[in-house]
């Protein structure tokens, strides 16, 4: 039950992209496909619960000090391992995704996570943490890719599924498109909570 | 190879300027953009110190990239290197100034340690090794971006203080205003692009 709280907090409550505002870069840059928001979100996922997992096993042995020196070098190593793995399994997709990849590292989410939550928690409760803010994240990137990708060519992960009459409006493809989406969900987000908070 | 070396060096210059700029077609160094933007002058101050570090990481990393990890066929430890490399040298800058130009460590101080975790200054540098730029070119480059990011991070101030004085809907909040003004200023900048025949 606890861990289920814990595993919700990171989902809506306290969501990284639109209630932190953590990790706007990769949340823009990416959402062109489906398909790559797809495996960028589980690739921010794994660092996100592989290093939280780490930085909470060790967490009595990093000097407070040096402590973010020890986290961004914990963090790079994961990130150059996922990025090893992806290019062998899907090599398409790391060519699309390009720099994008190595910029996990610079990443706001993961090192959030670590800052507030793996440093002073046990493992066990650092991977829920982890996991919750990772679906959060993956939620928000999976909703902007859908708009922009249905808006903008008529399809969802590379399938037409707009009717034929439906003209693709092409602006939802270019950068100035994810600016007028993110700014269209962050206020529907707003909107609901302000609702949500005036019933209870 | 043989086409990176036949672009002209004002035409790399613009492109990276202007019309892909960093922050707004690259979606490079959003958070600060959208957290330091509302003032001014730390905007503009912020901006120059992204421009100087941004000339020196990217030659750094250069020289780092192409004459001690290619050789060495280290290729998959670039990401470990950059941020080490990004790390120390503002850390470097920041003695530096500490100890020569006491006067202007308290102008520009403050915003060295956020630059070191700016995805623009890691993109920039990996961009110009993934392109296979000769070092002049790497420079051109960086020198745009750092002048692109710096132009967009003052326009987007300046904007915003005119918001200030205006009501703007109240679930918008403070960073969906700001998405909004970048969308718009990126519309114009690649409406710049096509005014210069878009064919650069």
């Amino acid at each position: 039950m606890r861990y289920l709280r814990i595993l919700w907090e990171g989902l809506i409550p306290n969501n990284p992209v639109f209630i932190l505002a953590l990790g706007l870069c990769s949340t823009l840059a990416v959402t062109l496909k489906v398909e790559n928001a797809f495996f960028m979100a589980v690739m921010v996922g794994i660092t996100t619960i592989f290093s939280s997992v780490i930085v909470a096993a060790l967490r009595y042995y990093i000097p407070f000090r040096y402590r973010l020196l020890s986290y961004m070098l914990i963090i790079v190593t994961v990130v150059i391992a996922v990025e090893q793995i992806l290019r062998a399994l899907f090599p398409d997709v790391a060519r699309a995704l390009g720099p994008y990849v190595g910029l996990i590292v610079t990443n706001c989410v993961v090192m959030g996570r670590l800052e507030a939550y793996a440093a002073s928690h046990r493992p066990g409760e650092a991977f829920v943490d982890a996991l919750g803010v990772a679906m959060g994240y993956a939620t928000v990137l999976l909703t902007i890719a859908s708009i922009r990708e249905f808006l903008g060519n008529g399809t969802l992960w590379g399938l037409q599924v707009a009717p034929d009459f439906y003209i693709p409006c092409r602006v939802f493809n270019s950068p100035p498109g994810a600016f007028i989406v993110f700014a269209a969900l962050l206020f529907a987000v707003n909107w609901l909570r302000a609702f949500a908070g005036r019933d209870s | 190879m043989e086409t990176s070396l036949q672009i002209p060096l004002l035409t790399l210059l613009f492109t990276a300027a202007v019309s892909e700029n960093v922050a707004l077609y690259y979606f490079l160094g959003i958070c600060p953009l959208i957290s330091i933007s509302a003032d001014l002058r730390a905007s503009f101050n912020m901006g120059l110190m992204v421009c100087v570090v941004m000339l020196i990481t990217t030659a750094a990393n250069w020289v780092v990239c192409n004459h001690l990890l290619k050789p060495l066929a280290l290729e998959y430890l670039q990401l470990l290197f950059f941020v080490s490399i990004i790390a120390a040298v503002v850390q470097l800058l920041e003695q530096f100034l500490d100890r020569f130009f006491p006067s202007i460590y308290e102008v520009f101080g403050i915003f060295l340690p956020l630059i070191t975790v700016n995805c623009a200054i890691l993109g920039v540098a990996m961009f110009a090794v993934l392109r296979e730029y000769s070092l002049v070119q790497s420079l051109v480059f960086a020198a745009g971006s750092g002048i692109g990011w710096w132009l967009v991070i003052c326009i987007i101030a300046s904007v915003r203080r005119r918001i200030d004085l205006t009501v703007v809907p109240v679930h918008l909040g403070k960073t969906g205003i700001t998405m909004l003004i970048a969308a718009v200023i990126a519309l114009a900048f690649s409406g710049i692009t096509e005014l210069m025949g878009g064919g650069l």
